[in-house]
């Protein structure tokens, strides 16, 4: 059992540390900057924590409570010690003191923490997410339909929620082949978002830059390549270019994808790194899927943000694109959309996740996973 | 039950590998002198330390689930002393100690000691770089140096480097709870000391005098020297793409940059350029002071951890603009010794074809015999019809059985 520490002293640091510590667990949403002792302050330290908490767990406990506030609501106790007890995850700034004191020999330099990134809090938040899911059972699973008789490849994004979307072949009595495509930015931005639910590690410029250039492409971008190996096994006439699945489904089972955005996709991410040591590969899958995803969707505006990736990976795009229509046309594959459409559109613009908002969403969640708890 | 923990919680480069390869190949002799050294494997405390920092690590956290309750449990359930070793432990934030500590016993009365091997930072600075591109890493020498320098340390490398060996900060981290005499520094010695000087060093701080521990491992972390860096900072910059973790591994990091490339020694060696020594050495007395004054039992001398005397300025070899020469002497060794270990693994590839090919003709003759087509005869017929289908079912049913 920790000891029972003497009251501190509100003139020294460690002392409006411990007192403004005491007040964000009963709610306080005054940042650090601002923070005054006054007469209602206790004088005894929280003798729930061992230690005084970094300026991660402290930036990211107020910003919870801002959020419970604005709903009404208050982060119960239990929530709370556990942002403040919750470690860092995965790699970054180490536990970080607060400023406006005397400065310390070693270890990080001190910091206000409302100047924060908020990659440094979505750090903490993603591991106290990960622990929560990794506990919570998993809804049943919606039963998956029937693939039809036709291999696609393409789309991983497309391909994953086809399986479950049920369609089945209208018209073709004999094997065929489809590649599913779309314009090669939000095809991009679908490769490394179904990444992400496989728990895959990095964020979506670090992707791209990884495996982009010039004269380079992923192997999943690359639809003609794609068209041609399907071609080796259907024969050219029977392999499909899909660049509008629409016209491919089944009225009884329409291919829908989920009303998330890239923001949803790198919270997505953020919580399979930190679930990566809590649970094997298929169960953080399902669990990042069922949960995670699933939640995102239902939660979303209809008009969900177009998918894209950040310069300069976009205009690399546009050209690789422009230069795989010619491929793609010169082998005169059936199209069920328009070739064109594989060319990044001018009006999409670059597009990236926004950490602020991700950790914003974050937020959400932890307090949705305690709802019930929420008073 | 336990009567006493060890933790070794850093820091890298300081030998850290090779105790922990005779800790484990010595399992049932130090069992037998009551030290214990829970691992199923040789890195299980490895992976319990991703376990314990949720810390990603190229895919091998997914072998790393539950690895550290699993190192807890078997610590407490021993009886007598337990070593648990891991270098990346120095990373660990309060939250992860406080949860290592509660999970060891500390509130049910274990004794818990912490242990830190340092080595002086003039040698550690150019070895994490040097660690970091055998990791993959493709950031020059002159950009890593001006991360670690910048006081914000708010990058990710500066962020881990003084993490993992910022020796005051380490203890205070860990050991900042526990009374002095309850923490151990075991200081690496010098260069050119005898070379056995710092095993004898771990052996008094682990109490391991006096038992014969099997030393023989072919397991060592040798360093590279500057041209040969430089080589493996090129190899990533080109492959990183295309080649992923778990292949990198065997074939960069242990074939070429451990097994070929470190075995190069008369290239010059990798140090901290002139314009940084100054600034090193007043680090290295700040923590020489400040560990002295904390009054922590030393197993060796404080003095260690000066850094050696700074080589001649031409001496000094610039990785990020090597000898260019050197370079392709490097790499000239490593095609040489990817083209051998290619060689084997395709004389191993025929014969397992050909291993293939025989089974495949002795399957074909098989279904030749005249009782095997007799049996798919009355097979293919009793497909034919409801009844024949049944039968068949029930067949193989009871052939299950």
């Amino acid at each position: 059992m920790s000891p029972t520490l003497p009251p501190f002293d509100h003139s020294t640091l460690l002392g409006r540390s411990w007192s403004w510590v005491a007040a964000l667990q009963r709610g306080t949403t005054i940042p650090w900057p601002l923070w005054r002792d006054d007469e209602t302050t206790p004088s005894e330290r929280p003798t729930t924590l061992p230690y005084l908490p970094g300026a991660q767990q402290l930036e990211l406990l107020r910003r919870t409570n801002a959020v419970a506030h604005a709903r009404g609501r208050t982060v119960p106790a239990g929530l709370a010690d556990r942002i403040l007890r919750a470690g860092s995850t995965d790699r970054g700034r180490g536990d970080l003191p607060l400023n406006g004191g005397e400065l310390a020999s070693f270890g990080p330099p001190a910091v206000d923490p409302t100047t924060l990134p908020a990659t440094e809090l979505l750090r903490v938040a993603a591991g106290l997410i990960a622990r929560d899911l990794a506990i919570a059972p998993l809804p049943a699973r919606p039963p998956a339909g029937r693939r039809g008789r036709q291999d696609l490849v393409g789309d991983p994004w497309a391909i994953r929620f086809a399986a479950d979307g049920g369609w089945r072949r209208r018209l073709w009595a004999r094997r065929t082949g489809a590649v599913l495509g779309t314009d090669l930015a939000t095809l991009a931005a679908h490769a490394w978002a179904d990444r992400c639910l496989d728990g895959a590690g990095s964020d979506l410029g670090g992707w791209l830059a990884e495996r982009c250039g010039p004269e380079r492409l992923p192997a999943v971008l690359d639809l003609a390549a794609h068209a041609r190996r399907t071609a080796q096994r259907y024969g050219m006439k029977r392999t499909h270019i899909v660049l509008d699945t629409g016209l491919m489904a089944d009225r009884r089972f329409p291919i829908s994808l989920p009303e998330v955005d890239l923001d949803d996709l790198e919270l997505i991410r953020r919580v399979g790194r930190a679930l990566g040591t809590l649970l094997p590969a298929d169960q953080r899958r399902d669990t990042l899927e069922q949960m995670v995803l699933r939640q995102a969707a239902e939660r979303s505006q209809p008009a969900a943000t177009t998918w894209s990736v950040p310069e300069p990976f976009l205009s690399l795009l546009h050209e690789h694109a422009e230069r795989q229509v010619q491929v793609l046309r010169r082998h005169r594959y059936p199209v069920l959309g328009q070739l064109n459409g594989i060319v990044p559109n001018p009006a999409q613009g670059p597009g990236e996740p926004d950490q602020d908002r991700v950790l914003a969403r974050a937020i959400d969640l932890t307090i949705d996973l305690h709802r019930e708890e929420t008073t | 039950m336990t009567h006493r923990i060890v933790l070794h919680v850093g820091t890298p480069k300081t030998g850290t590998s090779y105790l922990q390869d005779v800790l484990f190949n010595n399992r049932a002799r130090l069992r037998r002198a009551g030290i214990h050294y829970p691992a199923n494997r040789f890195d299980a405390h490895f992976l319990a330390a991703l376990d314990l920092m949720q810390l990603p690590w190229g895919g091998l956290e997914q072998e790393a689930v539950g690895a550290w309750d699993r190192l807890a449990t078997a610590a407490r359930q021993a009886n007598g002393t337990v070593i648990i070793s891991h270098e990346i432990l120095a990373r660990a934030g309060r939250a992860h100690v406080e949860r290592a500590m509660t999970t060891l016993g500390r509130d049910d009365g274990a004794e818990i000691q912490v242990v830190v091997s340092a080595r002086d930072l003039m040698r550690q600075i150019p070895a994490e770089w040097q660690e970091n591109v055998k990791h993959r890493a493709s950031l020059s020498y002159s950009t890593f140096l001006r991360q670690i320098v910048d006081p914000e340390r708010d990058s990710r490398i500066g962020s881990w480097f003084w993490s993992v060996q910022e020796i005051p900060d380490i203890l205070q981290r860990w050991a900042g709870a526990l009374p002095p005499e309850n923490v151990q520094i075991i200081t690496v010695p010098r260069p050119g000391a005898d070379s056995g000087l710092l095993w004898q060093r771990f052996t008094e701080a682990f109490g391991l005098m006096g038992l014969d521990l099997e030393l023989m491992t072919d397991r060592s972390n040798p360093s590279l020297g500057a041209a040969e860096a430089a080589l493996i900072r090129r190899i990533n910059l080109q492959v990183n793409a295309v080649l992923p973790p778990p292949e990198y591994r065997p074939l960069v990091r242990e074939l070429l940059a451990h097994q070929t490339l470190s075995k190069r020694r008369d290239s010059p060696r990798l140090s901290v350029p002139a314009e940084l020594r100054s600034w090193v050495r007043e680090r290295e007395e700040e923590w020489i002071s400040s560990l002295r004054a904390a009054g922590y039992r030393v197993v060796g001398d404080l003095d260690d951890l000066r850094g050696a005397d700074f080589l001649p300025d031409a001496m000094w070899s610039d990785p990020d603009h090597p000898d260019e020469a050197a370079v392709s002497d490097a790499a000239v060794a490593a095609i040489s010794r990817l083209l051998t270990e290619s060689a084997v693994a395709q004389r191993e590839i025929n014969r397992l074809h050909a291993e293939v090919d025989h089974a495949w003709r002795e399957v074909e003759r098989a279904h030749l015999r005249p009782t095997y087509r007799l049996r798919a005869k009355i097979v293919r017929r009793a497909q034919g019809s409801r009844v024949g289908r049944g039968a068949l079912k029930a067949y193989r049913k009871l052939r299950r059985r």
